[in-house]
């Protein structure tokens, strides 16, 4: 055998993979030239020491503070995922609802998110009652899953605007925020008054409707946002 | 179900129990302390991974927050069908490969054979007779050479997973594996 | 499933390492392309402009700036994409990269960018456009528009028969459009001019929705808007079944009544027909006022 040949197969001798002659036939070489042997030792010597490198380092400092802000501190929750109810996907149907919602909703398994966390819309929307989310009349049942929805694809949005990831996302995450602010409260405002108008008329199915395609374009941007944020 | 609680064989001594499945809930319950746990108990292993295959501390650590953000984020996608571990340093290589590959595809057009401008051999200490170490040579290798023998060598995984990895094929795994090998060999002799 | 590779060649490798910070670098790249060729673009910063041409190649020209590591161009014949590499390992890229791409006309054409403005000519093919924090022009006759962007705004001046175009805060202006067209935003406007449609949809918060093209025979017209008003500009002869309604806005119609308030509660409505009811029309808002306005005869022959 030669020395080239030696060399072209030794590290498959090392880690497995030839048959028992060809095994044989390269030990053999390697007892018989003192180079061959000399390189096949220094090369499982190599192989041995990196399979033996401590397998954990302590990184130099604790790198938990900046997870757990990333993580937004959440309090303990409970988390359950739960598809629409059957009744929204009927309110597809409205007219000029954007394609962001129907795309978002569908794409996305929907959340439903009870927490005391922060939440990404500053100017919460108050029902007039005062109580953040009352699912009874005269708001359509649709709607307070919707409000849910937004709560917690508001908190998954937030979450992951404060991920040390690349340049590209950073730059993406502060317009991002920005534009998502005014849509927001542009949005929030529009549910503010339709909400305050259904109080003093809850049967006008115009308003019903009109409350509902409002959350459904908050959960859409929001939606929008998150992919965006994590292709980026 | 309960996670069998042993260490991952004799590639793997002392390696940290794997969290059962109350843990893995409680963590997608988005229970904070319990994550903290879990992060602590992996946080050496996945630095370790991540600092050999960036060849660099500060990168390291960014790379482990961003692994365990998406530990976060993507535990309900976690099913329990492949051990924890496997799952999470899997997430480790697939987030360092994505802010390495830019260097690892310029690595692989290099000529095999020439040791690239940026495999120089870190400086030896005052005494000449001190070799430098292992860690440090890794360190210098260029990006490709390095990245396939820290999956395969220090990690054991196997080629095809490495190919997938990387993006490249099994041919190419196996030569930046012999191609690391010659240079440590290289440098280590010194 | 894997794509032949033709070449994937990364162009700081070709032309050496990396500028420093604070130089320029040229680029100039060309690859040979099918006519149908689909082309995908990514960048971060910048500047994207895509212009169509009759040659069967793909060239990309223009400049790196800053910190950009290369573009990296790769993909086959039928699908090539060109993508922005930026340094990963700092927080703050200060770099840019602006790109002057030709296509071939028949190019199918996929855009996904952060911070660029994107430009758009002399395309025939399908159009994906997607930005964050950049304005959008398209110019031309592509077969399908959809094109979104949080905080720009979009302008398509372009005979195209599918067009779906969605701001958050930016404003859309339509000129010369056909066929089908949807449109939403939050906080900008619709403008709407020239143009034959069978089927529309606009929707918005606060802005104002300003529609002054014509409808075809059977079409349906959708507009909705929380505060913002909803103007039509329609031919004196349209055709078409009207359904309005608002909750506190004003109804303002010169096609015949203006609308009776709802019996027991706020609220207007207003349903009527002009011509055979052919079309039909349906609008509604919350606060916003409807204004339904006669295109004087000489306009709407424009």
């Amino acid at each position: 055998m030669r020395h080239e040949d030696f060399r072209a197969h030794f590290h498959e001798l090392v880690d497995g993979g030839l048959s028992e002659a060809q095994r044989r036939e390269l030990e053999a070489h390697a007892d018989a030239c003192s180079d061959c042997g000399r390189e096949l030792r220094a090369l499982r010597e190599i192989v041995a020491a990196a399979q033996a490198l401590p397998r954990s380092i302590e990184p130099p400092r604790d790198l938990w503070p900046g997870i757990e802000t990333a993580i937004g501190r959440a309090a303990p929750v409970h988390a359950r995922v739960q598809r629409a109810p059957h009744g929204w996907r009927g309110w597809f149907a409205t007219p000029a609802v954007p394609r962001w919602a129907a795309a978002g909703a569908m794409a996305l398994l929907v959340i439903a998110i009870f927490s005391l966390g922060r939440d990404l819309d500053r100017n919460r929307s108050a029902a007039p009652d005062g109580g953040a989310s009352n699912s009874t009349a005269p708001f359509p049942a649709a709607v307070s899953g919707l409000e849910l929805q937004c709560r917690g694809a508001g908190q998954l949005l937030q979450a992951s605007l404060r991920l040390p990831v690349g340049p590209g996302t950073r730059a993406a995450a502060t317009s991002l925020a920005d534009g998502l602010i005014s849509g927001l409260s542009i949005l929030d405002r529009s549910i503010d008054e339709t909400r305050q108008a259904l109080a003093s008329d809850p049967d006008n199915p115009a308003l019903q409707r009109m409350l509902t395609a409002r959350y459904q374009q908050k959960l859409a941007l929001l939606h929008a946002a998150l992919l965006r944020v994590e292709t980026t | 179900m309960v996670e069998p609680q042993i260490g991952a064989g004799s590639r793997n001594p002392g390696a940290p129990p794997e969290p059962d499945a109350r843990t893995i809930d409680q963590v997608r319950a988005r229970d904070a302390q319990e994550f903290e746990r879990l992060y602590r108990a992996y946080a050496g292993r996945v630095y370790a991974l991540c600092r050999r295959l960036s060849g660099d501390p500060v990168r390291a650590e960014d790379l482990v927050q961003e692994t365990f953000l998406r530990v976060w984020e993507r535990i309900g996608t976690f099913e329990g069908r492949s051990r924890f571990s496997t799952w999470l340093y899997r997430l480790a290589v697939n987030r360092a490969t994505d802010v390495l590959r830019a260097e690892i595809r310029r690595s692989l057009h290099e000529t095999p054979g020439e040791p690239a401008e940026d495999a120089m051999p870190v400086a030896r200490g005052a005494d000449p007779g001190v070799r430098i170490d292992l860690e440090a040579a890794i360190g210098a290798l260029p990006a490709g050479a390095r990245f396939v023998f820290v999956l395969h060598d220090v990690e054991g995984y196997g080629h095809e997973e490495i190919a997938e990895f990387g993006g490249f094929t099994v041919g190419t795994s196996k030569s930046q594996l012999y191609r690391a090998r010659r240079l440590l060999r290289e440098m280590l002799s010194r | 499933m894997k794509t032949l590779l033709l070449r994937s060649l990364c162009i700081a490798g070709a032309l050496g390492f990396a500028a420093s910070a604070g130089s320029a670098k040229p680029i100039q790249e060309k690859r040979p392309v099918d006519e149908d060729v689909l082309v995908t673009v990514k960048n971060v910063n910048g500047t994207v402009t895509i212009e169509g041409w009759n040659e069967k190649q793909l060239e990309v020209t223009g400049t790196l700036s800053g910190d950009i590591e290369d573009v990296e161009i790769s993909g086959s014949s039928s699908r090539m994409t060109i993508e922005v590499q930026f340094p990963r390992h700092t927080r703050h890229s200060s770099g840019e990269a602006d790109l002057d791409i030709k296509v071939p006309v028949g190019a199918g054409v996929r855009v996904e960018v952060v911070n660029c403005p994107i430009s758009i000519s002399k395309l025939r093919g399908d159009l994906e456009l997607e930005a964050v924090n950049g304005d959008i022009a398209i110019a031309g006759e592509p077969a399908r528009i959809e094109a979104q962007t949080v905080n720009g705004k979009i302008e398509i001046d372009a005979s195209c028969a599918h067009v779906d175009a969605q701001t958050v805060g930016g404003r859309i202006v339509i000129r010369g459009a056909q066929g089908d067209l949807t449109a939403a935003t939050v906080g900008g406007r619709i403008q709407v001019t020239g143009g034959k449609f069978e089927r529309v949809r606009l929707s918005s918060v606060s802005g104002t929705i300003d529609f002054g093209g014509e409808l075809a025979g059977k079409a349906t017209f959708e507009g909705e808007s929380h505060a913002g008003d909803i103007v039509l500009h329609l031919p004196d002869g349209v055709s078409a079944d009207f359904d309005v309604s608002t909750f506190s806005g004003d109804i303002d119609n010169d096609f015949g009544p203006t609308g009776a308030r709802r019996e027991y509660g706020p609220g207007r409505e207003l349903t009527f027909s002009t011509g055979d009811g052919d079309a039909r029309v349906r609008l509604s808002t919350f606060s916003g006022d409807v204004q339904l306005t006669k295109k004087a005869q000489a306009e709407s022959e424009r």
